[in-house]
């Protein structure tokens, strides 16, 4: 072994821990052949899929090769993140580096192991692994691939990515770089949409976590039901067609293992003599409202609430509630203040939420029903589910529409939202030690599910008789009670310090208007500018010292934040000082008016929260 | 009868009624290999005879024929507008390589495809002229001695070179195409420029 080898992996350990020890611990490779070129620099022969051995670079001038390769790429400056199909011996990399703007980020992705290790072996790759913001992909795992991007993407303030292609990379494994590009190129878009959801919908969410603060208080949390239901069989069931026919057999099984319900059809079920044990809900409208309509308390099923679901359904709901803490810091807030409640993932779908609640469970198996991702048939839901979308027909011709693979082994008809669902799905069933079961008869492929008649899934994984709803009601009733009191005041002085951030927006928004009308040519005005902003960084400073309060005002504010970050790419890319300046100044204007905007709606929505809360 | 001119001037062949055309053309070849003359053009009855399709031109009763005008031109100074000809088309292929194999670097497979076919169709028409060469040199006392084996060798080294081509082009090798193009051709070329600027110097005055 060279003596590049450990130096670059110590470099890779920086980068990423587990890679480098992963590489580290792999034998010599021997589909990767290295060989001298007349250059004096190595280049390598690697064995594709398809047994053929083609050349990673130039046999004679890998370098002069990757120069060529990346002049004739399209770095553009407005692009925040390049990411790099195929490493090889990096000579690509290094010259994509050596050319991209300062501070962008750079990915690299190589499918194979082993050329990452030959390449460790084989150059000093120090030039490429000490490149702040560069991030490094290897192997073949797809779910894994997809967390690793959307953990660069949450963690970034990456808004534009270019995919670039090292041909010869892409030689080795078509089949999983064109998988990947494809994600790629639609992951910026999807997040797009995601902070344009969360534009839109922002106020809305806040709105409705602060309202539940006190049903996320006095509900049970998730972490009651850790490993109950440890070795036992659950359903968890959808909305979908083939519910329809799941039916009668649900009914056999319903004092044998536990139900999780999607919202949508807990009315079907109830209707048909099924009691499911738990309802899931995660919508934020109001429209679920009546998915719940009319429920007797007796019936109603222990409800497993998102803490951003709406506010109105959570609190009309008559039965027992079991919520969760999430990313969204008011849910630690609350169990901060009353019990923990135990942290789950934020479904993107309410049988995601369902699903993960009956992971934290411990079932085993997780038998899915009428979770069919698809339209198999010509309607789009059971037969008498409370229709959460559409119209219930499948129409000749749907908006985003596209055809996944089935577990028939064809295609079905499916939409973009649903093609989402399933890779969702797809990442949770990976990270499940339990097996998953899928009966959708004709439903989209599930990837990692082991796909069987629901009658054959009864019969082999739902022997015994149990007593799940005793199960049930025995955690629920462990919830430890809440402490008003001490929780009205805690929201008192929460709402306090929310006020005071709200002023020193207000004077700090004051000052930067009067800073508008002076002149900085005119002396005196300098003077008169120079006193506002020690005023202006003041309270800006005393906002941002308060760290733990800040987090829970920022989802309201996510279009001003959007800005505040254009602008700060604006200000890096800005030629002249003066630009800078009037830049900086807009900045600021987003900041306090952003804080304003989001501490006065946080204050009139714990005014309701503190009208409602129990003496 | 027919009449037989070659480079303007009436030349003397006496022909049966029932020889063809061959007949006088074979005449006068033998004429100018004695003075060591080579035919650049024949036109028979106004027409170009094409070198390669010269038979059904030929085999035709010189009888009914009226004319044959046949061109010469010293060989030697022949052979140096061969050279002439060869040497800057040598420098079109090299910079044809290299453009293709930059195409290849910068993944333009469409543009690389059109020049690939280019530099073959360019090797064809090189060996036809190196080709050519040879028998107009035979007949040239003061030529220099062509380097035969050496070029043999030559043209085996291409013919693995284009092997290596077809190969890399099967197995989507794009690093080892732009090498062939860019590195194993471009050696060759460099012989064929060094052996025909040598002759050049060797014919030229």
């Amino acid at each position: 072994m060279s003596g590049y080898f450990a130096p670059n992996l110590r470099q890779l350990a920086f980068i990423d821990a587990e890679l480098a020890e992963r590489i580290g611990a792999l034998p010599p490779p021997t589909a990767v052949k290295i060989l001298p070129t007349r250059s004096g620099l190595p280049s390598a022969l690697a064995v594709c899929t398809d047994g053929a051995e083609v050349a990673l670079h130039s046999l004679h001038d890998p370098v002069k090769q990757a120069h060529r390769f990346i002049a004739g790429m399209e770095l553009r400056p407005d692009v925040d993140a390049f990411a790099m199909i195929g490493m090889g011996l990096g000579y690509h990399v290094q010259e994509l580096l050596r050319r991209v703007p300062a501070g962008r980020h750079v990915l690299v992705i190589e499918s194979r192991e082993d050329v990452l290790r030959a390449a460790l072996e084989s150059r000093d790759l120090g030039a490429i692994l000490g490149r702040p913001h560069l991030h490094i992909f290897a192997g073949t795992d797809y779910v894994g691939f997809l967390d690793w991007l959307k953990v660069f993407l949450n963690g970034s303030n990456v808004d534009s990515l270019s995919v670039l292609r090292h041909m010869e990379s892409y030689r080795l494994n078509p089949a999983f770089y064109g998988e990947i590009s494809l994600e790629m190129e639609k992951a910026t878009s999807r997040r797009q949409i995601e902070l344009s959801t969360l534009v839109t919908y922002g106020e809305e969410l806040e709105t409705n976590v602060i309202r539940n603060l006190p049903q996320i208080a006095s509900a049970a949390g998730v972490n009651r039901f850790t490993g109950a239901l440890k070795g036992r069989p659950a359903f968890l069931i959808g909305a979908g067609p083939s519910l329809t026919q799941a039916l009668p057999h649900l009914k056999r099984v319903q004092d044998r293992a536990v139900l999780v319900v999607a919202d949508t059809a807990t009315k079907l079920l109830l209707r048909e003599g099924i009691r499911p044990h738990a309802a899931a809900l995660l919508d934020m409208t109001d429209k679920t409202m009546k998915f719940f309509e009319n429920l007797d308390a007796a019936e109603a099923p222990a409800l497993v609430f998102d803490p951003d679901a709406c506010w109105k359904t959570v609190h009309a709901y008559p039965g027992p509630r079991i919520t969760f803490e999430s990313i969204v810091p008011w849910t630690t807030w609350a169990a901060l203040h009353s019990s923990p409640k135990g942290t789950m993932e934020k479904g993107i779908s309410v049988a995601h939420t369902g699903y993960q609640f009956l992971r934290e469970a411990g079932a085993d198996p997780l038998i899915l029903v009428g979770i069919d991702l698809g339209f198999p048939g010509d309607t789009t839901h059971a037969e008498g589910v409370v229709l959460g979308w559409g119209t219930g027909r499948v129409a000749p011709k749907m908006q985003n529409e596209v055809m996944l693979p089935s577990v028939t082994g064809g295609q079905i008809r499916s939409v973009v939202a649903f093609k989402t669902f399933v890779t969702v799905f797809e990442i949770l069933v990976s990270r499940t030690a339990a097996k998953v079961v899928n009966t959708s008869p004709g439903g989209a492929l599930i990837r990692g599910t082991e796909n069987l008649p629901i009658e054959q899934a009864i019969e082999r994984y739902v022997p015994a008789a149990e007593d799940p709803a005793g199960l049930m009601k025995a955690r629920l009733a462990e919830a430890p009670p809440v402490d008003w009191g001490r929780f009205r005041r805690e929201l008192d002085t929460l709402r306090g310090q929310i006020g005071a951030v709200g002023e020193l927006s207000r004077s700090a928004l004051r000052w930067l208007k009067q800073t508008e009308r002076l002149d900085p040519s005119n002396k005196v005005d300098r003077a008169e500018f120079a006193t506002h902003a020690r005023k202006i960084n003041k309270n800006r400073v005393q906002i941002l010292a308060q760290g733990a309060l800040l987090p829970l005002l920022q989802r309201v504010i996510s279009g001003e934040a959007l800005e505040v970050r254009r602008l700060g790419k604006e200000i890096r890319d800005a030629k002249d000082e003066e630009k800078r300046h009037r830049l900086e100044q807009q900045r600021m204007v987003y900041f306090f008016a952003a804080y304003l905007k989001a501490t006065e709606h946080a204050g009139r929505e714990l005014q309701h929260v503190l009208r409602e809360l129990p003496a | 009868m027919m009449e037989v001119l070659v480079d303007g001037a009436a030349f003397p062949v006496t022909l049966r009624p029932e020889d063809p055309v061959q007949a006088a053309v074979d005449a006068v070849r033998i004429a100018m290999l004695a003075r060591r003359r080579a035919i650049t053009s024949i036109v028979l009855d106004g027409t170009v005879v094409p070198a390669q399709e010269e038979k059904p031109f030929f085999e035709v009763p010189a009888a009914s024929r009226k004319k044959l005008e046949i061109a010469t031109e010293d060989p030697a100074r022949l052979a140096i507008n061969v050279v002439r000809q060869l040497q800057p088309f040598l420098d079109q292929l090299q910079t044809a390589h290299t453009h293709a194999a930059e195409c290849l670097h910068r993944g333009k497979m469409k543009e690389f495809q059109e020049l690939l076919m280019g530099c073959v169709q360019g090797w064809d028409l090189l060996i036809g002229g190196v080709r050519n060469l040879g028998p107009l040199l035979s007949t040239v006392p003061s030529a220099p001695k062509l380097p035969v084996e050496e070029m043999k060798a030559n043209v085996a080294i291409l013919a693995r070179a284009v092997a290596g081509l077809k190969s890399s082009i099967q197995t989507q090798d794009p690093s080892r195409l732009a090498d062939v193009m860019e590195y194993d051709l471009a050696e060759r070329l460099a012989f064929w420029k060094k052996t025909l600027a040598d002759l050049r110097s060797a014919l030229e005055p």
